[in-house]
């Protein structure tokens, strides 16, 4: 398989503080890729810095070109006047790629025809992020880029998203997502990352990394606090 | 249309409206108010006995032109109509760049396939179609007021050097706020900056009038390249005052492609 995404010895540093250091990885076409770290780790930074949002102070990194590339921010923000429909069609036209995969996603996730006419102010927390994730599957992008996607969502829309994701798997999408659920990046991810105060401690698949523990929660815990 | 030109016009398309309908209201109204010859003849010899200081802070020229004509020409400096563009001039260029960064969704539009001078042109653009809008929305006012008031020696297009005027002073205090909107985080933190620009190019212009000693830091002021009375006499802008405006336009847009550009975001 070929590889996608490929970061050499990439850092960012803010002021005096390095936020990632010296990051070096691949992932491969069609692979899901989990990012996993603690808080402040550096997951966020160095996809915003994959995405050309923030520069990287060091290294350099290789990826698919914007166009296709589908994001899911952390922290998700939307225009609060604008409807849902509204929303879509604007983040479809500027990724310039017809939304293919819009009807399907809105039907599996349950956003109907007259949720999508309301403005984005009156949605809940969990109706903003299912649009976050229509928002970043819905052109079929070939790498997408998730920053903690099942945030907010109710447990049986995070299986229907967990059922998203592996169609898209089955698509040959590449899929790139930081998380701190263990059991969704244990269920979904082919391989892991382990990030610690913006270094990469450890890199493999579930099965390498969970070693002679117990189990993958075990080894991780084991990492972390060692 | 771009995508980020039409967003900018979703949500900004209401405030345009009700800023084109104000002026275009208010400069009617100032049709049915300009004195006749004589009330002006009047006027002028009562200001003629304010005393020196705060006759030159309202202006020599406006004395020398207090006709029906300076009249009208004067509504295109009244603090309405700068109020008005300014608000226009600051809305739109804040919003564009650090009100997106600040409030979040800049990430969902800069990681989309959008160059970063795309953000600046579409703000630009944004920014100097809107101040022509309310412009010539103010300038239709009048030539609505005129057609149904005529006014001795004065046509409605007249006033169109002054309404060209008006488009390049807020193209210019626009374009220096999307520079500040350029370099910040927050959409309110680059409002205070521009509007306070604003507030003390507008002090500086008028207290400098009456103030010999800083007399010298008037050219600083963007409103010193501003002459409605001046215009509609002459028929024409001077074009001291269009090159030092045009300049500030050019100048402030070039320094805010190239922060946006290099900056994180």
């Amino acid at each position: 398989m070929s590889v996608v995404l490929e970061t050499s010895e990439l850092c960012k540093s803010y002021g005096g503080l390095e936020a990632v250091k010296d990051l070096s990885l691949h992932v491969r076409q069609g692979e899901v890729f989990g990012f996993l770290g603690p808080n402040g780790a550096g997951k966020t930074t160095t996809i915003r810095m994959l995405l050309r949002l923030i520069k990287p102070t060091s290294g350099s990194f290789t990826t698919f070109h914007r166009g296709d590339t589908g994001y899911l921010p952390g922290e998700l923000a939307l225009w609060p006047d604008l409807s849902g429909r509204a929303t879509l069609d604007l983040l479809a036209r500027l990724s310039r790629r017809p939304p293919v995969m819009r009807e399907p996603l809105l039907e599996r996730l349950q956003i109907p025809p007259a949720v999508l006419r309301r403005q984005v102010r009156t949605y809940s927390d969990g109706t903003k992020q299912k649009l976050g994730i229509v928002q970043a599957l819905q052109c079929a992008p070939r790498l997408l880029m998730l920053d903690e996607p099942t945030k907010g969502l109710d447990p049986l829309m995070q299986q229907d998203f967990y059922t998203v994701l592996e169609e898209m798997r089955r698509l040959g999408t590449t899929i790139f997502f930081s998380s701190h659920v263990l059991s969704e990046v244990e269920r979904l991810c082919d391989r892991v990352a382990l990030l610690r105060e913006g270094r990469l401690i450890a890199s493999g698949t579930i099965a390498e990394l969970r070693g002679d523990h117990p189990s993958f929660e075990a080894s991780f815990l084991a990492r972390y606090r060692a | 249309m771009s995508g980020i030109l039409l967003l900018l016009w979703r949500r900004n398309r209401a405030a345009l409206v009700m800023l084109c309908a104000g002026l275009f209201v208010f400069q009617w109204v100032i049709t049915r108010l300009v004195p006749g010859p004589e009330q002006a003849e009047l006027m002028r010899n009562m200001l003629n006995f304010l005393p020196g200081p705060l006759r030159a802070t309202l202006g020599d020229e406006l004395l020398s032109t207090l006709t029906p004509r300076g009249f009208l020409a004067f509504a295109y400096i009244h603090p309405f109509v700068l109020v008005m563009l300014g608000v226009w001039a600051v809305r739109i260029t804040a919003g564009a760049l650090a009100g997106e960064i600040g409030q979040g969704t800049m990430d969902l539009l800069a990681s989309r396939p959008v160059s970063r001078g795309a953000f600046v042109a579409s703000a630009a653009t944004a920014l100097l179609v809107g101040v022509g809008l309310i412009a010539l929305a103010g300038f239709g006012g009048s030539a609505l007021g005129l057609s149904s008031r005529p006014v001795t020696n004065v046509r409605a297009g007249m006033l169109l050097p002054v309404v060209a005027g008006l488009w390049l002073l807020f193209a210019a205090f626009g374009a220096v706020s999307l520079l500040v909107s350029a370099l910040r985080r927050r959409g309110g933190n680059a409002i205070a900056w521009s509007a306070g620009f604003m507030t003390a190019s507008f002090a500086l212009e008028y207290v400098a009038r009456a103030w010999q000693p800083i007399r010298f830091l008037k050219p600083l002021s963007l409103f010193s390249y501003y002459h409605p009375q001046r215009a509609i006499i002459r028929g024409q802008l001077g074009g001291e005052d269009v090159s030092v405006l045009t300049a500030v336009v050019v100048v402030s847009l070039t320094l805010a492609y190239l922060a946006f550009r290099r900056r994180d975001l």
